[in-house]
């Protein structure tokens, strides 16, 4: 005899620990009214870290982390997510199509602030724990993997060969919202140290804002969702960059831009 | 040189390719147009000859393989497709076309909704990896080691709700999924499974060890043990799986815009339950 009652439980009801819609009344928001105190009270970010994870944090963190969405979505095309909504845009598919491609093509393990945010927090909050027990950079640094004699540390390197022009207004804004640097963003800063010492590769926006987040107590999978759509901005402005001219217009390739590197031709057997 | 010159210096070693490669495709450009190509070559192969000459399973198998296959690849790929092309109206992707659908979704939209929620770990495209992945990793040991030793790392008791014992295996609804054991019944028909299909032979038996313990099969895992057979790469299994999948739910999705919004039961704030959390 099986039992269906988990399943049956659940047929034809839904059970929500995130909040409730009474229609024409309010809307609960892990206990809190939206229409009669977070709509008054709070700014969006707030609102969306409390759906996100749960915590109605302060205003001022919020801020903060409103600013790092600033720099996580510049309106350049030659950005990977911005890209695909610029094509998107170029066959017009409409804005939310293309925003929606974009914020797909972010969710890369290589830059995009969401995934990369939490595998350089996973790794902050592994090295920060083992620098406090025994371990030194230079154990911590062997943990990671290497590529070209260098660690290959997500938060700690970028993609492109120029500093990083986020750190002074994470920096700065940091301190104008009275926001005290925590023990993660001292430890990600002595790495950075370590690392420009021995490696040539230094602290970026997606190290800093690791550290932020974990000084303010937010767990790596928190800080996915609350990232989640944190290049959106940009890739808006890509598509609008777009809009309105004729297909191709994108990056037009030739047919020999692209190198082809396969068999020769040949006859398909009979 | 100052610190930031050689930080500069040294970081372009990682340098981006001034042109994409690929070794798929080939497009012979006009004499009039270097923008416009008059042909088309698909590992080498003309694209009109392979129109003329092969199916469409062929070709797929020639896109992702580079080589074209043999007769029996091809049945055990036609077969998969036939029997993965509809999940049916209960699968979340599938559920998911259709409330775009219902809810007047731009159409366009609705095969990528459908094929992104078909992308997750469980019952999705990333459970087929994960599934061919395990299957290779196990293959050299016994399907009765496997099984043992997956079940002796079983915690007790169990969580509730449907239990995926490793991926690609496990139960559906709480039992044994029926109709997954019969597809894959259909699916090696004709087939010598032992010497013809090894990797589904091993995959099989594992199933079966698994029954008594309402477990077997799962539709992830049967498509990887057909794409490890036929020597797609894992990281392809993914979109290969969501390819196959897609015209369910496409279909599902589109016929679900012809009806009112209404035409999906939208619950009562009695069915809709917020349970405070501590």
């Amino acid at each position: 005899m099986n039992n269906f009652e988990y399943w049956d439980k659940r047929n034809g009801t839904i059970y929500s620990t995130v909040g409730h819609w009474q229609g024409g009344v309010d809307v609960n928001i892990q206990s809190y009214s939206l229409v009669g105190d977070l709509m008054r009270n709070c700014s969006f970010m707030q609102l969306h870290i409390l759906n996100a994870t749960g915590r109605l944090v302060e205003k001022n963190i919020a801020d903060w982390i409103e600013i790092n969405f600033m720099g996580l979505s510049y309106p350049d095309s030659r950005i990977w997510c911005n890209q695909v909504s610029a094509y998107s845009a170029d066959t017009s598919t409409s804005v939310v199509g293309a925003a929606s491609a974009a914020i797909l093509a972010a969710d890369s393990r290589a830059y995009g602030g969401g995934q990369t945010t939490q595998t350089c927090m996973n790794f902050l909050k592994k090295s920060y724990n083992s620098f406090n027990t025994v371990q030194s950079f230079e154990d911590i640094t062997s943990t990671a993997p290497f590529k070209n004699n260098k660690p290959m540390i997500v938060g700690f390197a970028r993609p492109i060969d120029r500093d990083d022009e986020r750190l002074a207004p994470y920096e700065e804004n940091q301190l104008k919202l009275n926001i005290p640097k925590g023990e993660y963003l001292k430890f990600a800063y002595q790495l950075s140290d370590y690392l420009l010492q021995h490696f040539n590769l230094s602290i970026n926006s997606g190290g800093y804002a690791s550290a932020f987040l974990l000084d303010q107590g937010f767990s790596p999978e928190d800080s996915y969702k609350i990232k989640a759509f944190s290049v959106i901005s940009g890739a808006i402005a890509c598509y609008r960059n777009l809009e309105g001219q004729p297909p191709n217009s994108f990056l037009p390739l030739k047919c020999t831009d692209i190198k082809y590197t396969g068999p020769k031709i040949r006859k398909v057997p009979d | 040189m100052t610190k930031s010159k050689t930080a500069q210096h040294e970081k372009k070693d990682f340098v981006y390719s001034n042109k994409t490669q690929t070794s798929i495709f080939f497009e012979q450009a006009s004499d009039i147009n270097p923008y416009v190509s008059q042909s088309n070559f698909l590992h080498g192969y003309n694209i009109f000859e392979l129109m003329q000459k092969r199916s469409f399973m062929e070709v797929i198998l020639l896109l992702f393989k580079s080589e074209l296959p043999t007769n029996k690849q091809t049945k055990l790929l036609e077969r998969l497709f036939i029997g993965l092309m509809n999940l049916g109206p209960r699968h979340p992707a599938v559920k998911a076309a259709m409330v775009a659908g219902v809810s007047k979704t731009n159409v366009e939209h609705l095969l990528p909704i459908g094929l992104t929620t078909l992308g997750g770990e469980m019952n999705g495209a990333k459970e087929v990896q994960k599934s061919m992945l395990f299957i290779q990793e196990n293959i050299t040991n016994t399907p009765e080691e496997v099984t043992q030793k997956l079940l002796a790392q079983l915690t007790s008791p169990q969580k509730e709700g449907e239990f995926h014992l490793c991926p690609g295996f496990g139960n559906h609804y709480g039992t044994i999924d029926e109709f997954s054991i019969n597809l894959l019944q259909e699916i090696t028909t004709g087939f010598d499974i032992e010497n013809e299909l090894p990797i589904i032979f091993w995959a099989n038996k594992f199933s079966n060890n698994l029954i008594s313990h309402q477990m077997g099969w799962l539709k992830t895992g049967i498509a990887a043990a057909v794409f490890c057979e036929l020597g797609i790469p894992a990281r392809e299994s993914i979109g290969l799986f969501q390819l196959i999948c897609a015209p369910g739910i496409f279909a599902h999705g589109v016929e679900q815009t012809h009806k009112p919004i209404t035409a999906i039961p939208m619950l009562d704030d009695e069915q809709h339950k917020y349970i405070a959390q501590k």
